[in-house]
C-alpha cells in the first residue's frame, strides 16, 4: 500500500511539474502579464492614438481587463500617469481588429469605447464612457447595443462631428440569432448603428444599415460633412467578401450602400483584415483594404471622388512579403498610405506618399523593423503625420514622415 | 514477488495516467521548428493540418465537419493547429474536446505569428480557418475556408480530382 502511495504521489508531482514547465515557458513577458502588476502603456495590447486641438497626443489602450487613457505633450516621449475608464475590470477585446477606440472634441470632452466579450464565444457589447473634465474623470460605462441578448455585438467604430454628435457603428448578429433560432441559415453579421445627440449622455434606439456583413473585420467610420461615412466588408452572394461605403444622407439616416471593392474573394473565412479610409475636405474619399482573390489579391487603394464615383483600385505593397493591415491618411491632396510587411525574419513598416490625391504615387519606403509588432496606424496633429507603431521590443513609438 | 508485481502493475497505471493526462490536457507548443516535425512525424502518410482559431467563427463549423470525419474515419491522420496563445490553451482543449477531436495531434502557436504563419507558407494570409492536404509525398494542397467532409472522405481516398481541391 505504501509502494502505491509512493508511486501516485510520484506520478502526480511528475504531472504538477509538467504543467509549471508548460505555464513557464507560456509565460512569455512576465513583467505585462499579471493583473497585480501596475498598468503601463508599455505593456498595453492595442492602443489607438488621436491628436487633439492642442497637439496632445490621447492614447486609450487595454490591460489586464481595464480600459486605460493617458497623454503626451511632447509627440509620445513622456505619458501622463493612466487614468482608468472601467473601474470594474472586464474582458476587453484588445488584440489585431479590436481595441479600445478614442476621439476627442473641442470642449475637454473625450470619447472611449471597446468591446466586452461575454463568455459564449463571439458575443460581446459595445461600451461607451466620455469624460467632460479633459480626461480627469470618465463616466460609468453603459452599453450602447439595445440588444442585450448575449449575441455579437463587437467590433465598433466610434466618431464625432463638430457639434458633438457622437456616433458608433458595429457588427450585430441579433438577426442571425433570430434567424438560427428558426431553423433559417444567415451569412455573416448586420451592420448597425447608434448616436446621441448629447454628447454620450444617452443613446437613439440602434438602426440597422443593411443584413450580411462580414462578422470579424473591423469597421472604419469618419465625418464628411459632419454626417458619418462607415467603410466594412461585406458578404455578396453566399460568400464573396468585397467592400462596401455608406454615407449618411441626414443626421440620423444612412444612405445607399455602395459596393467599392470587385475582387470577388469568395471565401468562408475570417480574413480577419478591415479596410480603412481618409476623408478629405474637399468631398474625396481614400480608401485602403486587402483582398485574396486567386487573380485580384493584395493591398489596394482607390479613390471616391466627390460625385460618388470611383477610380480604378491600384495593388500596393509586396503581396509576397505578406504585405497587409493598410492605413490610409490625407492632408489636402497629400495622402499617405502605411503597411506591415514580414520577410521571414522581421516585420516591418513601409509608407507610400502621394501629392496628387492619390493620383499618382512616389516610391515606397521602409519605415522600422521589429520582430513582433502591431496593426501600423497614421495620425496626425494638423501640422505633421506620424505612424504610431507599438511592438513588444520597443512598446510605442511615434514616427513623424511629414515635415 | 507479489509485492514486485503489485509495483510493476501501479507503475504501468501511473504512467498510463500520466501519458493519457497529458495527451487531453496539453496541446503541443508549435514553435519555428515544429511544422517540420509535424511533416518528420508523418512521413510518408497522407494527412491533414488544419489551422484554426477560437476567435473565428467559421472555424467552428469546420471543427465540426473535423470532428463528424474523424468519428467515421479515425484512421486517417489529422493535425490541429490553433493560431491562439499557449494561455489560451484550456478554452482550446475544451473545445476540440466538445468537437470530439481530443485524440487528435493539437498544436498551440507559441511565438510570434508571422513567424509561425511564415515558417507554414508563406504564401498564407493568416484567414482562417486554412486547411493543408498533404499527400504521401507530402506535396500539398492548400485551402482557405471551411471544408465539407464529402471534400476530406475523396483526398483520403487519393480522389482529388472530384474533390475539387485546388492548390491556391
Amino acid at each position: 500500500m505504501k509502494i502505491f502511495l509512493a508511486i501516485l504521489l510520484l506520478a502526480k508531482a511528475f504531472i504538477c511539474q509538467a504543467s509549471v514547465s508548460h505555464n513557464k515557458s507560456a509565460a512569455v513577458n512576465v513583467n505585462c502579464m499579471g493583473p497585480s502588476q501596475p498598468a503601463s502603456l508599455r505593456c498595453a495590447q492595442a492602443p489607438s492614438a488621436v491628436f487633439d486641438q492642442n497637439n496632445r497626443l490621447w492614447l486609450a489602450w487595454a490591460y489586464a481587463g481595464h480600459v486605460y487613457v493617458n497623454y503626451s505633450d511632447d509627440l509620445g516621449k513622456i505619458f501622463s500617469a493612466p487614468v482608468v475608464v472601467n473601474r470594474t475590470p472586464e474582458a476587453i477585446s484588445a488584440r489585431g481588429e479590436n481595441r479600445p477606440k478614442i476621439v476627442v472634441g473641442k470642449k475637454n470632452d473625450i470619447y472611449v469605447s471597446w468591446t466586452k466579450s461575454l463568455e459564449k464565444r463571439f458575443t460581446g457589447h459595445i461600451r461607451f464612457s466620455y469624460s467632460s473634465d479633459g480626461g480627469e474623470r470618465f463616466s460609468e460605462p453603459v452599453i450602447v447595443n439595445d440588444d442585450l441578448n448575449v449575441s455579437g455585438h463587437r467590433f465598433e467604430a466610434l466618431a464625432i462631428n463638430d457639434k458633438g454628435d457622437v456616433y458608433l457603428s458595429w457588427l450585430d448578429k441579433r438577426e442571425r440569432d433570430r434567424a438560427e433560432k428558426d431553423g433559417n441559415k444567415y451569412h455573416g453579421a448586420a451592420l448597425y448603428y447608434t448616436w446621441s445627440d448629447d454628447a454620450g449622455k444617452t443613446f437613439k434606439a440602434n438602426r440597422k444599415i443593411i443584413d450580411h456583413s462580414c462578422e470579424c473585420c473591423r469597421v472604419v467610420m469618419k465625418m464628411d460633412e459632419q454626417l458619418p461615412v462607415i467603410l466594412w466588408r461585406n458578404i455578396y452572394g453566399k460568400n464573396t467578401r468585397d467592400h462596401s461605403l455608406v454615407k449618411f444622407i441626414d443626421k440620423e439616416q444612412a444612405g445607399k450602400v455602395e459596393r467599392v471593392s470587385f475582387d470577388n474573394w469568395q471565401v468562408d473565412a475570417c480574413p480577419h483584415h478591415g479596410p480603412d479610409m481618409s476623408v478629405a475636405e474637399n468631398g474625396v474619399y481614400h480608401l485602403t483594404w486587402f483582398d485574396n482573390a486567386a487573380d485580384h489579391h493584395g493591398l489596394f487603394y482607390a479613390r471616391r471622388n466627390q460625385n460618388a464615383t470611383y477610380e480604378k483600385s491600384i495593388n500596393f505593397g509586396d503581396y509576397n512579403a505578406a504585405a497587409s493591415h493598410p492605413n490610409v491618411l490625407n492632408k489636402g491632396d497629400k495622402v499617405w498610405l502605411v503597411w506591415k510587411q514580414f520577410d521571414g525574419k522581421q516585420e516591418s513598416i513601409w509608407m507610400q506618399h502621394s501629392n496628387d490625391a492619390g493620383v499618382s504615387w512616389l516610391k515606397p519606403e521602409k519605415l522600422a523593423m521589429a520582430k513582433n509588432g502591431d496593426y501600423p496606424f497614421l495620425v496626425s496633429n494638423g501640422l505633421q503625420v506620424f505612424v504610431q507603431w507599438q511592438t513588444v521590443d520597443n512598446g510605442f513609438q511615434l514616427m513623424p514622415i511629414s515635415e | 514477488m507479489k509485492k514486485i508485481k503489485l509495483f510493476y502493475s501501479v507503475l504501468v497505471w501511473a504512467l498510463v495516467f500520466i501519458s493519457g493526462a497529458h495527451a487531453v490536457q496539453q496541446p503541443s507548443h508549435f514553435k519555428l521548428d515544429s511544422y517540420q516535425q509535424i511533416l518528420q512525424q508523418n512521413k510518408q502518410q497522407s494527412f491533414l493540418m488544419v489551422l484554426w482559431s477560437i476567435d473565428c467563427a467559421p472555424c467552428m463549423k469546420e471543427l465540426k465537419v473535423l470532428g463528424e470525419f474523424h468519428q467515421q474515419y479515425p484512421q486517417h491522420k489529422l493535425v490541429l493547429v490553433s493560431t491562439d496563445s499557449m494561455s489560451q490553451s484550456n478554452e482550446i482543449t475544451q473545445l476540440i474536446a466538445q468537437y470530439g477531436l481530443k485524440n487528435v495531434n493539437q498544436w498551440v502557436f507559441d511565438d510570434s505569428f508571422q513567424h509561425l504563419r511564415y515558417s507554414i507558407d508563406p504564401g498564407w494570409y493568416g484567414e482562417l480557418p486554412r486547411s493543408y492536404f498533404y499527400k504521401q509525398d507530402h506535396s500539398r494542397l492548400a485551402v482557405s475556408g471551411k471544408l465539407h467532409q464529402q471534400q476530406l472522405i475523396q483526398f483520403f481516398a487519393q480522389d482529388i480530382k472530384n474533390s475539387g481541391l485546388k492548390t491556391l
